[in-house]
């Protein structure tokens, strides 16, 4: 298996971008989606030179994570991370790859392992956090012996410590999964390989179905099951139509 | 006026950063600290020398503090609006302390529930069912229906919650947001059968599958997500249910196409 993309410095300077800016989205900045599968996929796919499989990878991914939601204390497994280097690692691998398996199939492969190990990115997430208690903590027993009259700017600087916490978490939380990822991928494809692969579509239409259980399981509304009946009811009779 | 406008500026720009140092021990507490240390110095600046007690003891404090980010601008201007009433010498109902203190966890479940529980898998939903149309321009719509409305919120809360003060609970009421969840919620579930049809749609069309063939595939479809939402329920991992459905819709392919 070799590695075929040949990434220019603005290719991979844009990676490390969108992994740090994606993962500081999660928590620490602005919260404006950036971090979300679909969106993430999508850029990545896009400085990968492949955005079509991107963004398609990105859809299933946020399927498969859509209903964790970072609600107080709830961290969720870094979905963010796992799509970048799933779309990372099956653009990068050359065609030789993609005639051991059909390219729908690695698509699933790689999406399967990144999804696996996004949980290691929630632990690294979770100890970024214990280290901004550490700071907070200090931050705490500084404003308690400032002087009164002179403002303090330790809160100033024990939030820009936290950002630099939350990206340097986002940044490593990527090189694990990415790390385990390709390991991953190297050990099963050559077993994949005496599989025959007919229907290659299929594995990610079966993706989607198991992404929209994972949002269906999730939602509690009234009348979930007609509401969910008349969508695809619907758009069925639209399609025979 | 135009410090204020300039304060609730600032303050919008600081909420961005709100959980920059999320911990365990205080959520949110240093940031809202942060946000609150600026604002009370310069909403206090040309106010008279009594605020000095309130504000010191506020500054050398950094308390619990957990909201929605998207309400928390509300809840601040509406806590600076106070906390210069209090410095004017003006009665206040509630102290600006205890205003964010009571109003933290409603409103960040309201707002959880509507962002968060509503309107993200709506946004997102919505651009799946674009990328599975074909529309390249699908993640923009994440963008349109999530980012935008969350920066509307951001802004008229903060302008609300420093005109109407501790009033602004009352609003928020009055607004019925929790409803509007649910029902953002009822959407969702429909478009989340719009994609098992599209994926319906998709599979017949990989499959070269005639019409009658196509029922039945609808139906191992249904099948597929119901028992995908039995096993998530009984809280099996997704990675485990994604093997399961690959490894169900293989073998089915393989028996409608040997």
């Amino acid at each position: 298996m070799n590695w075929a993309a040949d990434l220019s410095t603005i290719q991979w300077v844009s990676l490390v971008t969108l992994a740090l800016a994606g993962g500081l989205d999660r928590t620490a900045l602005a919260q404006t989606l950036l971090c979300r599968p679909i969106v993430c996929g999508s850029l990545c796919g896009l400085i990968m030179g492949n955005y079509t499989a991107g963004m398609l990878m990105g859809a299933v991914m946020e399927l498969l994570w859509l209903m964790r939601l970072p609600v107080g204390a709830t961290v969720a497994p870094d979905d963010t991370q796992a799509t970048i280097a799933a779309v990372f690692l099956f653009c990068g691998f050359n065609t030789e790859l993609h005639i051991i398996l059909p390219e729908q199939v690695l698509m699933v492969v790689v999406l399967f392992f990144a999804a696996l190990f996004a949980p290691l990115g929630r632990l690294v997430d979770i100890g970024a956090r214990h280290m901004n208690g550490r700071i907070q903590h200090q931050a705490q027993s500084r404003l308690e012996r400032a002087s009164s009259v002179t403002p303090p700017c330790f809160l100033r600087w024990a939030n820009l410590a936290g950002l630099v916490n939350f990206s340097l978490a986002g940044l490593f939380s990527q090189v694990i999964i990415l790390c385990a990822t390709l390991a991953s991928i190297v050990l099963v494809v050559p077993l994949l390989e005496r599989l025959t692969w007919q229907m290659a579509g299929v594995p990610v239409y079966a993706a989607l179905i198991a992404g929209v259980g994972a949002v269906y399981a999730c939602i509690t509304v009234r009348y979930g099951v007609i509401l969910f009946g008349t969508g695809f009811g619907i758009t069925l009779l639209f399609t025979l139509v | 006026m135009h410090t204020v406008v300039k304060n609730l500026l600032k303050m919008n720009l600081r909420c961005l950063l709100l959980q920059a140092c999320w911990n365990f021990r205080v959520f949110q507490g240093v940031g809202s600290a942060w946000i609150m240390q600026s604002c009370r110095r310069d909403g206090s600046a040309g106010s008279a020398e009594n605020n000095s007690d309130t504000s010191s003891h506020s500054a050398s404090q950094i308390t619990y503090f957990n909201t929605n980010t998207f309400c928390a601008p509300t809840v601040f201007a509406a806590q600076l609006s106070l906390h210069e009433k209090q410095a004017r010498g003006e009665y206040v109902v509630i102290g600006a302390d205890e205003f964010a203190a009571a109003v933290m966890a409603p409103v960040a479940a309201v707002g959880d529930a509507l962002f968060w529980g509503g309107l993200r898998p709506l946004a997102a939903l919505a651009a799946i069912i674009l990328t599975l149309q074909g529309f390249s321009w699908a993640p923009l719509v994440v963008v349109l229906l999530f980012t935008l409305p969350c920066m509307i919120v951001r802004i008229a809360g903060s302008i609300l919650g420093y005109v109407r003060g501790a009033q602004v609970v009352a609003l928020i009421q009055q607004l019925h947001l929790a409803n509007l969840a649910v029902r953002i919620k009822q959407i969702n579930i429909v478009l989340l059968g719009v994609i098992a049809a599209l994926t319906w749609n998709g599979l017949g069309a990989d499959l070269d599958l005639g019409r009658s063939s196509s029922m039945h595939l609808a139906a191992l479809v249904l099948l597929g997500v119901g028992i995908n939402v039995f096993l998530l329920r009984h809280k099996i991992p997704i990675v485990v249910v994604l093997a399961f459905s690959v490894v169900l819709f293989s073998s089915a392919a393989s028996i409608v196409q040997p």
